[in-house]
């Protein structure tokens, strides 16, 4: 397939060069799964509907500049089918029998009546590699399941153990569709993995609940060992002060301090050497005491400047970093988990969060060099249709 | 079939359960682990909960969780010695994990110079990764957490916002950069040993930075900072009902219909401008207040099930018991059972959908050093003077 004129082509560099991925998905999870795909080597063609928009598309001023769309959909190729269509539907089984990854959230039922689901890619195409998104997987007694990411949380288990002492279980807003988007990343290249060896492709059922589950796997054994337990916040068990401690700024300074020389680092600085609380078991029985302490001197310095102070002195200490914050952290700029377009270039925001592997220190030829140059920008609406369709032979309508 | 069979991985790590999770991931598809423990336990074994509260390295859970199915061997990495036989093990590996600072690196020969004749994957996960001007500051669990971005805004809501911050539960953001290695060993063995030794330097905090990745793409283009008060829904939430909690989200219009038919309609519902989210916004404390009076006599499953058969989100807050009673999840396969002290536990795979066959009986958790001789005689050919003179020594 000959390079377009955005730069994309299918000789991308990356452990996945030649891989064909095919995206047909919405909002973050499933588009953020092909992209780490993209991202790690693979030709990336997302399929979307002109008639109905990907919802991060409505959120911007037009339908190719929207931030929500572009954090999930740089370097793919976006070719436009209406999938009530059968012309549409032809195609998409065209491009379906030369992918090796087809990545869905749209649920199978759905896509057996439009005749593009699984087991209609999967006659001409034995070997594809089919991951599918759900709230808890396409079988069992909760399969029909609705959700969204604090639903996965909740169904997690992840939820009931996360919040306040003596609070509600929490609402978490973010980072599940991530966590959803590396696991089917993962269980689709272990499938192509099996694919080589065996010839076969692979149903990947993923569901999300389970996503968040294994996060909690230990927690999941002491049920069985301690029963219920209650939330504990922040809390280190047997450690003081583990915590996160209000600043000057109206802002937060995570702090924990394991040892008694680091202790005594920490006594010194603040000006408070209190000989009962220099044991670690002393420290944790008088727990409210130390806390006290190092609320005391937090409130008094910015949590920049305290984390500055206690690092000064290799006390592990930071700020609770908002995204402001992360934003602008130098820290991850060389480490080039940012990247940072021409401000002149209008495509979409000129600034994004790239993939957590481009480290300037790694010795990985094919992962670095697809970090040297920036990725292509996320597609506008259909803006490879006759390239990626030309390719297959066929024209756009 | 195992995708990884007669691949062997080698973990080299003093505490990151990220190296420990990303192994049990390898294992799963069906690579040899060996982890690398000093003489005396790994951290991970003390780090409970215990059974009984017996303390016995052995059996926390944690170590459980993560080093089922591992093979254990010894080796102080301080001892003089330890470069040389280290280097041994790691010749045969396929891939190495590991959480070493610079430090350690250099002295035990693991820098990717003295690894390039090698044609292993290699993957070190560090706090704040090895390069850039954090790389060297002082972490634990609970800092880099608090680094990474998701904490600062959890929980969401305005309740608690003289209250700080929070990380998530347990251990789940240190599996999370775990879950990223494994995937970058995969995308590694894809790519096949004739792309010889490669090296990746992992960020704990990079990886948990990704999960707010919506939230940082505000800032760069807004300069609108996220908190706990900017992130909560119109309404509904963590929401009691009579034996439990549930979680309301309503994002559709007929969504919010099949809410309100499954209340049987009250008055104050029916109100057609609530089909909107704007007024659903505007209005969301009244609803959410309203709407508790009719969950305080659902039971959470029960409505749970009604909820969902009319396309409603509504779901229980599930809790870890509810996690092992979850038919759903045992109808796919998540559970093993694995022995501990003579007891089955009932453990949930690292991986949220089956592509190998499941394996309802699970391995156990390995002792201190129980595989120190299948590893050191069998797979490295030390003879049994050597081994003995490497316990001797206190190298092993």
């Amino acid at each position: 397939m000959p390079p377009s004129a955005t730069g994309s082509s299918d000789r991308r560099s990356g452990p996945l060069a030649g891989v064909k991925v095919v995206e047909l998905a919405s909002v973050w999870a499933g588009p953020c799964s092909a992209m780490l795909m993209g991202l790690l080597g693979a030709s990336v063609v997302k399929v979307e509907s002109v008639e109905r928009p990907d919802l991060t598309r409505r959120s911007g001023v037009d339908l190719n500049s929207s931030p929500s769309f572009h954090l999930a959909n740089v370097g793919k190729r976006s070719v436009a089918l209406e999938l009530d269509r059968p012309r549409d539907v032809a195609l998409f089984l065209e491009l379906a029998a030369e992918a090796a990854v087809v990545i869905t959230n749209i649920q199978p039922e759905s896509l057996g009546r439009k005749g593009v689901s699984y087991e209609h890619c999967r006659a001409r195409n034995p070997g594809l590699v089919w991951g599918q998104i759900s709230t808890s997987g396409t079988e069992g007694p909760e399969k029909h399941f609705k959700g969204y990411a604090p639903s996965f949380n909740a169904l997690s288990g992840l939820s009931s153990l996360t919040g306040y002492e003596d609070g509600t279980p929490a609402e978490m807003r973010s980072g599940g569709d991530m966590r959803v988007a590396y696991d089917l990343t993962l269980l689709c290249i272990a499938a192509l993995l099996q694919r080589r060896a065996t010839g076969e492709g692979k149903f990947v059922d993923l569901s999300c609940r389970e996503v968040l589950t294994a996060r909690i796997g230990d927690q999941v054994i002491d049920h069985q060992y301690r029963g219920a337990r209650p939330r504990t916040g922040n809390e280190q068990p047997g450690i003081a002060p583990a915590g996160v401690y209000p600043c000057a700024n109206e802002d937060w300074l995570a702090v924990e301090i394991r040892d008694d020389a680091a202790w005594a680092r920490f006594a010194a600085l603040a000006g408070d050497d209190r000989p009962r609380l220099r044991d670690a078991i002393a420290r944790w029985e008088h727990r409210e005491e130390v806390e006290a302490l190092v609320s005391g001197w937090t409130q008094q310095r910015t949590s920049s400047d305290a984390a500055a102070e206690l690092q000064a002195l290799d006390i592990a200490a930071s700020p609770s970093m908002s995204n402001m914050r992360l934003a602008e952290l130098p820290h991850l700029w060389q480490r080039r988990l940012y990247w940072q377009w021409d401000e002149q270039d209008d495509r979409g925001p000129s600034r994004l969060v790239s993939a957590p592997w481009g480290s300037p220190a790694n010795a990985w030829e094919s992962l670095s060099v697809a970090f040297e140059a920036l990725p292509p920008r996320a597609p506008h609406l259909g803006e490879h249709t006759d390239e990626v369709l030309g390719a297959l032979g066929v024209t756009a309508g | 079939m195992d995708t990884l069979h007669d691949l062997l991985v080698v973990e080299v790590a003093k505490s990151s359960l990220g190296v420990a999770y990303a192994g049990l991931i390898l294992g799963e598809l069906g690579a040899t682990v060996v982890k690398v423990e000093p003489p005396g336990g790994h951290a991970t074994r003390r780090l409970g909960p215990f059974l009984d509260g017996d303390g016995d390295l052995d059996h926390g859970a944690t170590f459980v969780y993560t080093d089922r199915g591992k093979q254990s061997v010894t080796l102080d990495l301080d001892h003089p010695a330890a470069p040389g036989l280290l280097a041994k093990l790691l010749a045969k590996a396929d891939v190495i994990l590991d959480d070493l600072d610079a430090a350690d690196r250099e002295r035990l020969r693991m820098t990717p110079a003295a690894l390039a004749h090698t044609s292993a994957i290699h993957v070190s996960l560090r706090p704040f990764g090895l390069y850039g001007d954090w790389a060297a500051y002082a972490a634990t669990p609970l800092t880099v957490s608090h680094a990474g971005g998701e904490s600062f805004i959890n929980p969401s809501g305005h309740e608690h916002l003289d209250r700080p911050p929070l990380k998530l539960a347990g251990h789940a953001q240190e599996y999370d950069p775990g879950s990223v290695a494994a995937m970058l060993v995969l995308a590694g063995l894809f790519e096949g040993p004739s792309a010889g030794y490669r090296y990746c330097d992992l960020s704990e905090q990079d990886v948990q930075a990704t999960m707010v990745r919506p939230e940082i793409v505000t800032a760069f283009t807004t300069g609108v900072e996220e908190t706990r008060a900017t992130r909560v829904h119109e309404f509904g939430g963590p929401l009691p009902c009579s034996d439990g909690w549930v979680h309301v989200v309503i994002k559709e219009a007929d969504q919010w219909l099949g809410l309100v038919e499954l209340m049987g309609s009250p008055d104050w519902a029916v109100d057609p401008r609530y089909c909107t989210r704007e007024a659903r916004f505007e209005d969301g404390f009244m609803l959410t207040h309203m709407m508790c009076d009719w969950l305080s006599r659902q039971r959470r499953h029960d409505l749970m099930a009604k909820a969902q058969a009319r396309g409603v989100p509504i779901v229980a807050i599930e809790t870890p018991a509810d996690i092992l009673a979850a038919e759903q999840l045992a109808s796919r396969g998540l559970f093993q059972r694995v022995p501990v002290d003579g007891r089955q536990v009932t453990a949930v795979s690292p991986l949220p959908a089956r592509i190998t066959p499941a394996r309802p009986e699970g391995p156990r958790a390995p002792r201190v050093g129980e595989h120190n001789h299948a590893v050191y005689a069998g797979l490295l050919g030390l003879t049994t003077e050597e081994l003995d003179a490497a316990v001797r020594n206190g190298l092993i």
